[in-house]
């Protein structure tokens, strides 16, 4: 890549020319002047040693048409001050021909060799650049994560790097076949999800408008198009498609801009490397896309896991109430008639309790199924603990009519943020859990106080404790599918990971710790600081 | 059993037919006529059709119905009827039930429910229906004495002191006994009309407030709460 272009103004570039003949002449000037003082001692082919170093100093020194001509001022200078006849341009014998001949050759041979070797450097430095671009660029893509995100970074780096306003457009999922690329840029039809990640080049300035037509037409074509290149060379833009055989996006840059004008035309090794960046911006964008595909299905594999072992846990536990239902309901259907009243009342009273119970059960199974994905939103509004602790403690009495179940809750607790039924659900969830483990005349105590960053709410029972291990793993028993046993999981499994889930999507946590005798669940919930209008209305007399 | 044309009518708007036969044997075991409709344009021309002595004294109206919103049939209603509603909704229609309180429903009952709660709340509304709407000067609720021209409230003969927002939010409630208030309505009529999103307001206040009424602040005997509804104050 040639160094950047700049818009030199005509004086300037007059001024470095005229430098640089000047500069020649200097040297070649100090040449004659030495071989002066050494003329008296020195044959005529050693003068034209010191006009030999001139030369290889303004070659090394100057551009090559200045040191071209420093080579001819030296064989001029040689044979008019030096090569008798004196002060001619006559060469009288063939000995000093031969002389002037070669120091011509050597120094317009010395004129080409640093050329060259200057090309071979650029070049070499160059390609040393845009391979240092080129990594720098698929390491900067490499720390991005999705498609997206990873097009707007290439597009951001792009513009910075190239200097111009860049883009990269991106097509989300790869699609069929490609039409045939004979219509023009403008003429063909856009996918309607091309997503174009735009970035301008500086950090000032409004948005640049890219042109997406163009960008859909070098997919479509699979090549470039733009000035420079051979396709559409009149579009003020170069655009090039990512690679293979269905591009899945394209880079564009916008070569002319408000702010610069019309800009200059990329030569085709510039273009070459905008291509490979490009290429390594489409390798990058694929990786991302493949990653983001294999995570979706990883996460569905995991969910679909999740979900199976919900289903096989809840199918059994809600059977059992069902089939409680399903042989009272028919029991009392067909032969209430002929039943003692005592007997139909126990079925008729079994029939409404298993109901009940799977009525909180299909509540469970709602909530976890509202509150699964990370995505859910809380219904979250200001409630009071006391009042959840006192809508839940009469439903548990009912439920649990043999336990003795005590609350205790200090006066003046901050409200919290919380989706009331959801709490009311953790309560009972764990209140059941207590008074099943319990055997049913259970002792339980709710309390709730200030924790130290907000509030805290424990059930405490006083039953057989919590089982072997770690006791957080309660929480996780139906995560990690270990709940499909009897007992333990199923219900009671789905009632504590449920209430982890709530209480966590709450910004709280959950505990679970070993008492003697009993266990303790401890809630504890953030409780921001609110303010309060402590001042009565305006008019409203104060009375005693 | 008294004649069938003399028992009070109730109109059970409601579409799905098990639940709507349980609501009618009930209503009729306990000495109702409950005549049905199974959806918003029947529950009008129902309601076009008893006139006179059969003219419902109660409406119980499902928020799922299949013809028409049951949070806009409800605000229609009101426009013309002060007939006492009963609404019926299911766990997951929260906001509606709310919704359908603040367009002028009387109470409400989440699904499931069991017969004891359904009678429970239709007697109320049916009783409240026949006496006068407006308290008089002192209005008394089990040991609790309110005293409306002196602000004066009394628990079990003993002057309680009570902040103005605090008396307030108690002759609120007072106002409608054994009605169900929403949260909106009590920050209006407390507050104003500016204050109706600032619940904090209302759960410190009402906390207070149980401080000094109730024996049992977790267990209210008086201040009853409505889940992410609102306050009902007890009417016996």
């Amino acid at each position: 890549m040639p160094p950047p272009l700049r818009h030199t103004p005509e004086g300037t570039r007059a001024f470095i020319a005229t430098r640089q003949a000047a500069l020649a002449g200097l040297s070649a000037a100090l040449a004659t002047g030495l071989c002066v003082l050494l003329d008296t001692r020195m044959s005529v082919a050693a003068l034209a040693l010191v006009y030999l170093v001139a030369v290889m100093a303004a070659s090394a020194v100057l551009v090559r048409w200045a040191g071209v001509l420093t080579s001819f001022l030296s064989v001029s200078a040689l044979n008019y001050f030096f090569v008798p006849p004196r002060y001619t341009f006559e060469v009288d014998a063939p000995e000093y021909l031969l002389t002037l001949a070669v120091l011509l050759a050597v120094s317009l041979g010395i004129n080409a060799l640093v050329a060259s070797l200057r090309q071979r450097q650029a070049l070499a430095e160059t390609q040393a650049r845009q391979a240092a671009q080129l990594l720098d660029l698929s390491e900067q893509l490499a720390a991005c994560e999705g498609a997206l995100a990873t097009a707007q970074r290439a597009a951001g780096w792009l513009a910075a790097t190239l200097g111009r306003p860049c883009a990269v457009f991106v097509r989300p999922a790869p699609i069929g076949p490609a039409a045939p690329a004979d219509s023009a840029p403008h003429a063909t039809p856009l996918p309607a999800d091309l997503q174009c990640c735009g970035a301008a080049a500086g950090d000032t300035g409004p948005a640049p408008d890219f042109h997406a037509p163009s960008a859909a037409w070098a997919m479509q074509a699979r090549r470039a198009l733009g000035r420079g290149g051979a396709d559409w060379p009149d579009l003020p833009l170069w655009c090039a498609p990512f690679g293979g055989p269905q591009p899945a996006g394209a880079v564009q840059v916008l070569l002319d801009n408000e702010t610069a004008g019309v800009g200059p035309q990329p030569d085709a090794d510039t273009l070459r490397h905008w291509q490979a960046l490009a290429r390594q911006t489409g390798l990058s964008v694929e990786r991302e896309r493949a990653a983001t595909i294999a995570r979706t299905a990883q996460d569905s594999a995991r969910s679909e896991a999740l979900r199976n072992t919900l289903l096989a846990s809840l199918s059994h536990d809600l059977r059992t109430p069902l089939a409680g239902i399903l042989g009272s309901a028919s029991a009392l259907h067909e032969q209430g008639s002929v039943m003692r009243p005592g007997e139909r009342e126990r079925l008729l009273s079994n029939l409404e309790n298993e109901a009940r119970d799977m009525s909180l059960m299909v509540d469970n199974i709602l909530q976890m199924a509202r509150l699964t994905p990370a995505s859910c939103r809380l219904r979250l509004q200001w409630e009071s603990l006391e009042e959840i602790v006192g809508v839940a403690l009469p439903r548990l009495r009912r439920r649990w009519p043999g336990a003795r179940l005590q609350c205790r809750i200090p006066k003046g607790l901050p409200p919290v943020q919380a989706e009331a039924a959801l709490l009311v659900q953790v309560l009972a969830n764990l209140v059941d859990n207590a008074a099943r483990h319990g055997g049913g005349q259970a002792q339980i105590l709710i309390q709730a106080g200030r924790a130290r960053d907000g509030v805290f709410i424990a059930v405490r029972d006083h039953g057989p404790g919590l089982p072997e291990g770690d006791p957080h793993t309660l929480f996780d028993r139906l995560r990690q599918g270990l709940g499909t046993g009897q007992g333990e999981g199923g219900a009671a499994g789905l009632g504590l990971s449920l209430c982890d889930t709530i209480v966590r999507a709450h910004g709280g946590h959950i505990t679970a710790r070993r008492c003697t005798p009993g266990a303790e669940f401890r809630i504890e919930l953030p409780a921001p600081d609110i303010a309060l209008p402590d001042a009565p209305a305006p008019g409203e007399p104060d009375h005693a | 059993m008294p004649d069938a044309t003399a028992r009070p009518v109730v109109l059970v708007v409601e579409d799905d037919t098990s639940i709507a036969q349980f609501v009618a044997a009930s209503l009729s075991a306990s000495g109702l006529r409950p005549v049905s409709a199974g959806s918003a344009a029947q529950a009008l021309a129902a309601l076009d059709q008893l006139q006179g002595p059969h003219t419902p004294r109660l409406l119980i109206i499902d928020l799922g119905l299949p013809d028409r919103d049951g949070v806009d049939l409800i605000a229609a209603l009101r426009q013309t009827l002060a007939t006492p509603i009963l609404v019926l909704s299911a766990r997951l229609q929260e906001a509606q039930k709310i919704a359908a309180l603040d367009a002028g429903a009387d109470d409400y009952l989440t699904k499931p429910f069991g017969v004891g709660e359904l009678l429970a709340r239709v007697r109320a509304q049916l009783r409240r229906a026949a006496t006068p709407a407006t308290p008089g000067p002192v209005q008394r609720i089990g040991e609790l004495e309110l005293q409306r021209a002196t602000r004066q409230v009394r628990l079990r003969g003993q002057p309680v002191h009570l902040s103005p927002i605090e008396y307030r939010l108690l002759e609120r409630l007072a106002r409608s006994p054994g009605q169900v208030v929403t949260h909106r309505q009590l920050l209006a009529d407390v507050w104003g009309a500016d204050q109706v999103d600032q619940l904090h307001y209302l759960r410190i206040y009402m906390g207070h407030l149980r401080a000094r009424i109730e024996a049992d602040p977790a267990a209210p005997r008086y201040l009853l709460t409505e889940l992410g509804v609102g306050y009902r104050l007890a009417d016996e």
